[in-house]
């Protein structure tokens, strides 16, 4: 996946300023940034959510994405295995669903639970479970570890590594501990760059 | 304990609307009984007894099967015409605009101009479906509409961006959220239905309706044949509401526990 020249501007004010970046296969990224650098502007355009001003963003025909949001965007009626079903393809078993869900920390009783009675770190592990077990090639993941303890981050992180083989990887993040987990590529973005 | 909370507060509720319930018909029998002219006000006991003998006739089952086909066939119409039409507007401006100025026009419209205008166009024996229909699309429409709009934004982006297919989305993204709508909907016009189609009957007097038959009682200055034809509208519109939103519940509860359920 290649970014080229991506511009984009709210109100005047410009957030991206000619950004590029290009993203290997099976290789993962650590996107760096103060907050308000553009890091969730730059997800958007890549996901299709907004539209950038110019540049492009090039991807393999077919390319899938998957992604963990800023906000956890779960269903709230639905059981977190639900929750995962909904974005898996037909050969995604539920035991390989329930069995990722307590490899991130979640016990029997809280995957049978609405997620709207989850804790909001269980939430936010229920989220990137989903993107895990998406049927995709890219993995996009927004400040994934946001309030989840040292404990349990280490646990999710081993969990994404071990699950995300051949994939890429893009994780979005202002903390400097995340990218020496990940050991991945390191973008830095700075302000309207 | 809680189970034993929750069935005490249920039995006082019940034993509250039981004490409500004979306290007016109390009121109704004392009233009687000081007017004393069943002409003016029938005793509740005189209305269950002409009760009794209406139902023994075969015109009263036929009259009661001659409105309520009518009256509920105009509601699943608007049901399923409100929903379709919701749902398009929702996606599509320039049918909603389109729809607008007739959705106004058609909540302000008093029943009667309707139908009389139907009557102008239609026999009278279809008088009940389309008053029924002309009162309840606006509000189904409306409300269904007003559910989708109110669908989590975020949710559907990210169904967008994981691709999720029309079908679940449709169950577990805009169906939960829609739902509370479209039941409160349905709860306002069912006894609407009921009353519009009734009264619809009344002006336009369909050989065999009810609406005929409680005419013809008022003409004849049949007071008790009144109330009870009032009763059995009454209880017919509850029934008929009781039912339908059980079967929504239902619904809702399935779909819901479909996805809650985890094997």
């Amino acid at each position: 996946m290649e970014i080229k020249d991506i511009y984009k501007s709210f109100d005047g004010k410009k957030v991206l300023n000619g950004f590029c970046a290009e993203f290997k296969q099976g290789e993962s990224y650590c996107i760096m940034g103060k907050s308000g650098c553009g890091k969730t502007t730059l997800l958007n355009i890549i996901t299709g959510i907004i539209k950038a001003d110019s540049g492009e963003v090039i991807t393999e025909p077919n390319t899938k994405l998957s992604v963990v949001f800023q906000e956890d965007r779960l269903c709230e009626r639905l059981s977190a295995v639900a929750n995962v079903r909904i974005v898996c393809n037909k050969n995604c078993s539920v035991n390989s669903i329930v069995s990722s869900l307590e490899a991130v920390g979640l016990t029997k009783a809280d995957i049978k639970k609405p997620v709207s009675e989850l804790s909001g770190g269980m939430r936010r592990r229920t989220a990137i479970v989903r993107a895990v077990m998406a049927d995709s090639s890219v993995i996009i993941l927004d400040e994934p570890f946001k309030g989840l303890d040292a404990e349990t981050k280490e646990k999710t992180i081993r969990y994404i590594l071990d699950s995300t083989k051949g994939r890429t990887l893009i994780i979005i993040t202002h903390d400097e501990e995340d990218t020496v987990f990940l050991n991945g590529n390191i973008i830095y973005m700075n302000s309207s760059e | 304990m809680r189970i034993s909370i929750m069935s005490d507060k249920k039995a006082v509720k019940s034993l509250q609307y039981a004490f409500a319930v004979i306290f007016w018909l109390a009121l109704w029998h004392f009233a009687s009984l000081k007017i004393n002219k069943s002409i003016i006000l029938v005793s509740p006991a005189e209305v269950i007894k002409t009760l009794f003998s209406l139902v023994r006739e075969t015109a009263f089952w036929s009259a009661v099967m001659f409105s309520f086909i009518r009256i509920a066939g105009g509601f699943f119409l608007a049901l399923v015409f409100g929903t379709a039409l919701a749902v398009t507007a929702s996606s599509v401006a320039f049918v909603k605009a389109l729809l607008s100025p007739l959705i106004s026009a058609m909540k302000s419209t008093p029943v009667a101009s309707f139908v009389i205008l139907v009557l102008l166009w239609l026999p009278s024996r279809n008088l009940a479906v389309v008053i029924s229909f002309l009162m309840v699309f606006p509000i189904i429409y409306t409300n269904v509409l007003n559910g989708i709009l109110n669908v989590d934004k975020k949710l559907i982006e990210m169904a967008d961006v994981f691709k999720i297919g029309k079908v679940k989305k449709m169950l577990y993204i805009y169906l939960p959220d829609v739902m509370p709508f479209f039941i409160s909907a349905c709860t306002v016009s069912l006894g609407m239905s009921w009353k519009s189609g009734i009264a619809a009957e009344v002006i336009g007097q369909p050989d065999g309706s009810i609406g005929e038959r409680l005419y013809k009682s008022k003409l004849l200055l049949e007071t008790p044949d009144l109330f009870a034809w009032t009763v059995v509208i009454i209880v017919i519109s509850y029934v008929f509401e009781r039912l339908f939103l059980l079967l929504l519940k239902l619904i809702s509860d399935r779909i819901e526990r479909g996805g809650i359920a985890w094997k």
